[in-house]
């Protein structure tokens, strides 16, 4: 029994007594539960609690003045039914909206340190708008049988990502799971994931949001917020994604999840927004942070407004010392509680601005997340760019330990499959690992995220089947999305009447970008459904999309079987063979790790009008034996021969890939070449040989 | 909640009834966890008409303690929304779950 943990006061109805000041958010204690909150500005503050999903509050206890440490309150209530409560702060302090306080009383504010917030708790259930009290706090039971599970230690070189949203993998029929739509449904497809042989998962936004943030209604559709990008609480897990989120047992949901990932050796990598919150500019809600410290949170103007680098209305302040720790603080929790295994950061170029929404050279922010203890062994993968025009792919402050998304390579490999003059070489490097971009010295082998697709733009279908992008279902006339897709559609748009010479060309194209992608030298990021050519029907910016076109249609999985096969034979390719993963530094006697050529062996023609690129790739395998891997890529739309470089002595090369073969495509077992080394590649087309 | 002891020769069937949850599951799971001698144990989930968060984690360590006193435990008859609940929630593989009590019976005796 502890002499800090009884009653010293009775404040109504309540036995209170000062809580723990160095806590954040709500935790149980015996007895009773502890809520710790911090504001600068505030005069005063006071706890709000509701029973769950009622409009007035049951109780409404003012901090006391003793309760309060610098700007920290903190109490302790006792005898709570803390499963059947939901709780706020009123906090009062000054309003002078051009000096940056906007404080309001009157409003009943979300813990920034949630753990668990009610309110949306049934994804796309209307809610009670007229409730003032919208995203409400909620207090978990963080304890967890873990059954032994830890991060898991897959080293970075080994990862093949897969870029998934937890709503669109399952919510159409055709999945056959039963829990559609939900971290259960994910579970459920886990054998398909192992299948397919992917090491990672990353999940689109999954931290609390609204759907109906920003909600319309066109051509009768509702549209919703479907992806995510817009945080309502850090600490807490999109209720709306859980089966079980009415009952609000999401974090037990989730964290099944990741222990089951774990359990077939996939690792989980969390898409996180820090760039902004959901409460927009000064026509935003106030949810949490306007009401606590609006001017430490956010980055205003001298005049009291939101800068807008995120394009979304407000711009976090990530590099004041309390914002950074609120972030540090987060993340932490997501791998200590969670056990996630890495992060996406969404517009991270943001959290290298200052206070005043400069570039920073050494953001203290990156700096401490690249040597925190806790996250030592997380992946950080960055996309290096705002909207506010800062754009860091290379020189994203790394500190040796971050990886980047990588758009130049999206945008050279794309552009060279097309046929696009001039961009051999800059096609080359991509395959090569990039080095121009990333120095190994600093960078590693492991800096560049490999992507030709990503749940920002087309999927690898509507890449080759839609010249332009089709989002007139958007509602925004076609203005919304990015065009510079590079994108061809084969000779045809669309899939409407499509010929049977363009679809097998289609088929081709996707082999060609799967077999390159899957060759290339970082890490590889597929986007989910592209391994079986699953469309969006040209919408390249379905972020509001809750609906067919943005949920993998899994009868497609049945109809392109050459595309999945292929798919996941050329990750089993990459996995036997650590050449790709530049695991070991020996190469074969003679031979560097990785040389370039053209038609002719070792010599690479880098003229505009060359679309013929081989790459050599050598090194070990596994067992030690010498390892040679020829990637030869034709752009073109004329078959080209081309030489492929000598090998030593009783080493022939035997062709292991030809994506000109249709469904035989990749050979199970490799035929030896002749030793004239001459082949003649297919138009558009990519062979691979191994030694 | 309530709980009761229906049978108790060679194995104990205990029956919960009601709602297992934070104002309860303490107070329940300690109730159970003293029933536990070294027969066999049948736990009735028919008449538990819903289980919280708090509640599963009293049923799991109900199961925890008994396990590591060499006892065994089954929960049997759990009703359909429960039993969604353990399952969506991955709690019904942290606990042996069965159909009808008489296939707790069957398996603890075979």
């Amino acid at each position: 029994m502890r002499i800090d943990m009884s009653p010293t006061d009775i404040c109504g109805d309540f036995k209170i007594r000062p809580g723990l000041f160095l806590e954040n958010g709500a935790s149980i204690v015996p007895g009773g539960v502890n809520f710790t909150i911090h504001s600068a500005g505030a005069k005063s503050c006071s706890l709000v609690l509701y029973h769950s999903h009622e409009s007035e509050p049951f109780a409404v206890i003012p901090f006391p003045e003793s309760y309060r440490i610098g700007s920290v309150f903190a109490m302790i209530v006792f005898d709570l039914d803390y499963e059947n409560l939901e709780y706020g702060f009123y906090v009062d302090g000054d309003y002078n909206f051009f000096g940056g306080d906007v404080f309001d009383k009157s409003k009943c504010l979300l813990d920034p340190y949630a753990k668990l917030v009610s309110g949306r708790n049934i994804w796309g259930e209307e809610p009670n708008w007229d409730n003032p009290f919208q995203y409400r706090s909620k207090i978990i039971l963080d304890d967890f049988d873990w059954e032994g599970d830890v991060p898991l230690k897959t080293p970075h070189n080994e990862l093949i990502i897969y870029e998934a949203h937890v709503r669109g993998f399952t919510k159409n029929e055709s999945s056959g799971v039963k829990y559609k739509g939900t971290y259960a449904g994910l579970v459920e497809k886990i054998p398909y994931l192992k299948d397919l042989g992917i090491t990672a998962l990353e999940l689109l936004p999954i931290f609390e949001f609204d759907e109906f943030e920003g909600a319309r209604e066109i051509d009768g559709k509702k549209l919703f917020n479907y992806w995510g990008y817009s945080t309502v609480g850090f600490f807490a897990p999109k209720a709306g994604y859980a089966a079980s989120g009415k009952y609000s047992m999401q974090a037990d949901e989730l964290k099944t999840l990741v222990k089951e990932l774990h359990r077939n050796g996939i690792k989980v990598i969390l898409d996180v927004v820090f760039n902004h919150t959901a409460e927009g500019n000064e026509h935003g809600p106030y949810i949490s942070f306007k009401g606590l410290d609006n001017k430490i949170y956010y980055i205003l103007t001298p005049d009291g407004y939101y800068y807008n680098f995120s394009g979304c209305g407000n711009t976090l302040n990530c590099n004041n010392p309390v914002v950074r720790n609120l972030i540090l603080d987060c993340l932490r929790y997501w791998v200590g509680t969670y056990h996630v295994d890495g992060f996406r950061f969404d517009l991270a170029a943001i959290l290298g601005r200052n206070q005043d929404g400069s570039p920073m050279s050494n953001p203290p922010l990156l700096e401490s997340l690249a040597h925190d203890p806790i996250l030592k062994d997380s992946i950080l993968i960055a996309e290096a760019w705002d909207a506010g025009g800062l754009y860091q792919v290379g020189n994203f402050p790394a500190y040796g330990r971050w990886a980047e998304w990588n758009g130049r390579y999206r945008d050279d490999v794309r552009r060279f499959l097309k046929g696009d003059s001039g961009l051999a070489e800059a096609f080359a490097r991509r395959i090569a690992g990039s080095e121009d971009i990333y120095d190994r010295y600093w960078r590693g082998d492991c800096a560049s995220v490999n992507f030709i697709t990503c749940h920002d733009g087309f999927t690898l279908y509507d890449l080759f089947a839609y010249n332009d992008k089709h989002n007139e279902a958007n509602g925004w006339g076609g203005s919304d999305g990015g065009n510079d897709n590079h994108s061809w559609n084969c000779g045809w748009e669309g899939d409407f009447d499509l010929p049977a010479d363009i679809k097998h060309l289609r088929h081709k194209m996707i082999k060609n970008a799967a077999a390159i992608l899957l060759t290339s030298i970082g890490i590889p990021m597929i986007l989910a459904g592209d391994e079986f050519g699953n469309t969006q029907y040209g919408n390249n910016n379905p972020y509001c999309q809750d609906n067919e076109i943005s949920w993998l249609d899994w009868k497609d999985f049945d109809k392109n079987q050459d595309l999945y096969q292929f798919f996941k034979k050329m990750i089993a390719f990459r996995k036997n063979h650590p050449v790709l993963m530049r695991t070991s530094p020996a190469t074969p006697i003679g031979y560097p790790a990785i040389s370039i050529h053209g038609t002719e062996a070792w010599k690479f023609d880098s003229s505009a009008e060359n679309r013929v690129v081989g790459v050599m790739f050598t090194g070990k395998t596994r067992d030690g034996k010498d390892d040679f891997i020829y990637i030869g890529v034709n752009a073109h739309w004329q078959a080209r021969e081309v030489w492929l470089p000598a090998l030593p002595q009783n080493i022939s090369w035997k062709i292991a890939v030809n994506t000109d073969l249709g469904d035989n495509s990749f050979y199970d077992a490799p035929i030896t070449l002749d030793t004239s080394q001459k082949f003649l590649i297919g138009a558009r087309s990519v062979i691979i040989c191994t030694s | 909640m309530t709980v009761t002891v229906e049978r108790d020769d060679d194995l104990k069937i205990i029956a919960l009834d009601g709602e297992l949850q934070a104002t309860n599951a303490d107070n329940i799971r300690d109730e159970v966890i003293a029933l536990i001698d070294k027969k066999p144990m049948i736990i009735s989930m028919e008449k538990c008409v819903y289980v919280s968060s708090a509640g599963l984690r009293a049923l799991l360590m109900i199961a925890k303690t008994a396990k590591s006193r060499g006892v065994k435990v089954i929960y049997a008859a759990i009703i359909e929304e429960v039993e969604d609940i353990f399952k969506m929630t991955g709690f019904i593989k942290m606990l042996r779950c069965v159909k009808t009590i008489a296939d707790a019976e069957k398996e603890l005796r075979g």
